[in-house]
């Protein structure tokens, strides 16, 4: 590991065993998960060191101690007689150390100017899961582990192809902790992969755990209310991104792959669009962008109704909207605010507690508030109508991280509102439409395929084209090829 | 592909900007200026504009084809001399900065008079304002993605204009060409006045990057497109009216679509003003771009006009405080038309017979 090697004081290993046990464990702080066992092999004594908490006693026991215990008389150097697939020769203490905070378990013998570092990591697993907050109703079930190496062969069994390449990287000067980047080295643009290595490589961090910190050291404008990576704990997910020339991102002990560049659109695509026939993938797509609407812009439009522009209703509906509203306190703007408010608290508090307790609160919060505070005649039953509306609309975007977005743009547009009636809407939307078109992922633009507008890019946009009509990959990663094969080979007689 | 580092726009976002350019704060009471000198023969002389306004641009392709790179500021320079040069393009930014100021005054007036009355009108402004300088600030082509994106909501424009036709009367065009070729020219001349902005070509064109021949060809696209567009809402307000009711009516298009309504929108009217005020960000950020563009071309250092946008604006909003009342933002428009005249007429033309004549033309870089 890099801060071990370029340890100024590095010692070399000595040729007496007890003594390198003795440095090492000054090294590691006398820490008490530091074992050892004394072994003999062809008549020098030696001795094993292992960390307890990573290393898997089994596997010492099995390619180590059997293996040298068996061939005690023989002839043979340990690299002959010891059968684990990972064996290296070692010359330096902290290289050595680095070795052992791996997990793997060192060798030193007396008489011997170094030691042997074998892998005995122990693998920590657990069996892949769906991922809770991205189901789909058909296809794959299977979701990325806490496990590196595991997810990477996720992604390995579902491309079995030569172009995928897997780059390591270490992040975090405490930490440690290993991050690869994932693609396809014949799709993915070259220039925006050396930027994203230059961006990966110049992150200086004490900790690296978690796509989260990733995504703040990376991404192009950090306060834009937009996500600008897309975490996705689903492989098939990572491996269509993949196909499509972007980048995956995963590190070590997380569940979530990063995919970047991306554009504004991948966050409201799901894996089921493609596994549902084309008539109802469109229908479902198109769905979620009228609710992406619905919750940035509804409570705005109605404030603005209720307080500029009431002549725009027609005459049926003036009455009951002015009845619900006759005896209301607070002016709209408040009303707003009190309810979406409310409904912030119950998700917030939902979201973390078990299961039983967060239906409870969601039942409490929901039902009871929501009539409670319209009997008691604070809030207009219309404005319960367009919050609750509101919020359903908000919870059926595919991905939490934009959901939370558009939440958030709710307010200010609500404010806007409220002062300049569909004025301020108007000037709102402009404002974050700009700056949808500003935006961009890596150097790619972010609101593709709408600006800039790319005709065949709309095939897979807002609606989807039947999988054989779509020729052409997504330009918005720029990747090196264009053209995808999909053609249905045959034709009705 | 490649990754596009340098800032340039495709032809293709060449055409809407400069129809976006175009198509601005004139058009709710562009049917009436004309009706008043041209009466119900007004579609023919936008008709007419049109072809000036081709004319004027292929006039402006000769010039630019012989400068590639530069743009109006630059061929200034070159052509004219540094002293020159400079001065006219003083005159210039501070046109575009007038313009920009009565898009920006007219823009308040008519929404003090149809949405907002008692909003005070410097709000408004700097509002207004304050998304130019967001948008402007920052490569030309993100600008023009914007700029491509909200042509979408033209469409929206020409749909609520086209449910009218159930309630027209075609008798009212007719006698056509009753009152002679007189008042049709005087029309053509109102009619060219809400069609500036595609003077943008001089500015604009040397951002894009595709050959000189499809910068015409996306420039007469967006003329043809905008003239059509711009004699369609007349037809129909023409045949809407009819004579008697036409003088009476300052925004036609505005009083025609409020007397519609549908099951659940009874006032048309206000999603149009919203469609409206697009349209008017659009063109004055594109005024705002060609100030703020000119006054980068003074410095030597400095390759990016963002810095210079912010200052632009502060002219633009402060002029436009100036005029109050409808009388004085009338004059004041009036005034900005007329000199449209010099600027958009007068000084390239003498800029192409001048660098014709001198034969300077840009050095070719090999």
């Amino acid at each position: 590991m890099k801060n071990h090697r370029s340890n100024k004081n590095s010692k070399p290993v000595t040729m007496n065993a007890d003594e390198n046990l003795h440095v090492i464990q000054s090294i590691l702080h006398g820490t008490s998960d530091l074992k050892t066992r004394t072994i003999t092999y062809q008549k020098s004594s030696g001795v094993i060191i292992y960390l307890e908490s990573i290393a898997d006693t089994e596997k010492i026991q099995q390619s180590v101690i059997e293996p040298l215990n068996r061939a005690m008389d023989d002839e043979g150097t340990v690299e002959t007689v010891i059968t684990n697939t990972e064996l290296s020769f070692i010359e330096e203490l902290h290289e050595g150390v680095g070795k052992l905070l791996t997990g793997s378990c060192l060798l030193s013998f007396d008489g011997m100017c170094g030691m042997y570092a074998v892998n005995v990591t122990s693998q920590l697993t657990r069996t892949p899961e769906e991922p809770t907050n991205e189901k789909v109703v058909r296809g794959s079930h299977e979701g990325f582990v806490d496990s590196l190496t595991q997810n990477l062969g996720l992604i390995r069994k579902r491309l079995e192809n030569k172009n995928l390449v897997v780059k390591q990287y270490v992040i975090g000067q405490s930490t440690n902790t290993k991050v690869a980047l994932v693609y396809m080295d014949d799709l993915v643009n070259k220039e925006v992969l050396s930027e994203i290595f230059r961006r990966i490589e110049s992150i200086s961090a004490d900790m690296g755990f978690s796509p989260g910190y990733l995504e703040e050291f990376m991404e192009d404008k950090t306060f834009s209310p937009f996500p600008q990576m897309l975490p996705t704990e689903r492989p098939d997910r990572t491996m269509a991104h993949l196909l499509d020339g972007r980048v995956a991102v995963l590190s070590e002990g997380t569940a979530t792959a990063l995919i970047l560049p991306v554009t504004f659109l991948s966050f409201f695509q799901s894996p089921d669009d493609f596994n549902s026939r084309v008539l109802s993938g469109s229908f479902f797509r198109l769905l979620r962008m009228v609710s992406f609407l619905v919750a940035m812009t509804l409570p705005a439009v109605y404030i603005a109704i209720i307080g500029f522009h009431f002549e725009i209703l027609p005459n049926e509906l003036i009455l009951p909207v002015k009845a619900s509203l006759e005896g209301i306190p607070f002016p709209p703007i408040i009303e707003a605010f009190v309810m979406v408010f409310t409904i912030e608290l119950i998700r917030e508090a939902g979201v973390r507690l078990p299961t039983p307790i967060g239906q409870t609160i969601g039942i409490v919060g929901g039902l009871v508030i929501g009539d409670a505070v319209v009997s008691a005649g604070f809030i207009s039953n219309v404005m319960v109508i367009v919050i609750a509306l509101t919020a359903v609309a908000s919870f059926t975007v595919p991905t939490y991280e934009m959901g939370a977005s558009i939440r958030i743009l709710t307010f200010p547009l609500m404010i806007a509102a409220s002062l300049l009636g569909f004025l301020g809407i108007v000037m709102g939307l402009m404002v974050i439409l700009l700056h949808l078109c500003k935006l961009e992922s890596i150097g790619t633009p972010y609101f593709a395929p709408f600006a800039p507008l790319n005709l065949s890019g709309l095939k897979d946009a807002v609606i989807r084209f039947p999988l054989w009509k779509m020729n052409n990959r997504a330009m918005d990663a720029l990747p090196q090829k264009r053209s995808q094969r999909n053609t249905k080979g045959w034709k009705n007689k | 592909m490649k990754l596009k580092r340098e800032d340039t726009i495709t032809s293709f976002q060449f055409i809407f900007l400069i129809i976006q350019a175009q198509v601005g704060v004139g058009i709710l009471s562009m049917p009436f200026n004309i009706y008043t000198a041209a009466g119900h023969d007004s579609w023919i002389s936008v008709l007419i504009g049109g072809c000036v306004v081709q004319v004027l641009l292929i006039l402006f392709w000769i010039l630019m084809k012989r400068f590639p790179s530069m743009t109006l500021y630059e061929v200034l320079d070159s052509t004219t001399g540094i002293f020159i040069g400079g001065v006219i393009k003083g005159l210039y930014i501070i046109y575009f900065i007038l313009v920009g100021s009565n898009i920006l005054s007219l823009f308040s007036e008519i929404i003090n008079i149809w949405i907002l009355p008692l909003t005070p009108r410097w709000l408004l402004i700097v509002l207004m304002a304050g998304i130019g300088i967001y948008a402007v600030r920052g490569p030309v082509k993100f600008l023009a993605r914007f700029y491509v994106f909200v042509s979408l909501l033209l469409i929206v424009f020409v749909l609520l204009v086209i449910y009218s036709f159930w309630e027209v009367d075609y008798l009212n065009i007719f006698p056509i060409g009753e009152k002679g070729i007189m008042p049709i020219l005087k029309g053509t001349e109102k009619a060219l006045f809400s069609m500036i902005g595609f003077e943008m070509y001089l500015i604009v064109a040397p951002y894009v990057n595709s050959s000189s021949i499809k910068k015409l060809k996306a420039a007469s696209i967006s003329n043809v497109v905008v003239t059509i567009f711009y004699s369609f809402l007349t037809l129909i307000c023409i045949l809407f009216f009819g004579i008697k009711e036409f003088i009476l009516v300052p925004e036609p298009l505005l009083y025609m679509i409020k007397s519609f309504s549908f099951k659940i929108l009874e006032r048309i009217d206000l999603l149009f003003l919203s469609v409206w005020i697009v349209s008017v960000a659009t063109s004055y950020m594109a005024y705002l771009f060609a100030a703020s563009r000119g006054l980068m071309s003074f410095s030597k250092k400095n390759k990016e006009h963002s810095p210079y946008v912010f200052y632009a604006a502060i002219l633009s909003v402060l002029i436009s405080l100036m005029p109050e009342g409808v009388y004085k933002v009338g004059q004041f428009s009036t005034f900005v038309t007329y000199l449209s005249y010099i600027f958009v007429l007068g000084l390239p033309v003498l800029l192409l017979l001048l660098s014709l004549l001198t034969h300077r033309k840009e050095k070719q870089q090999s």
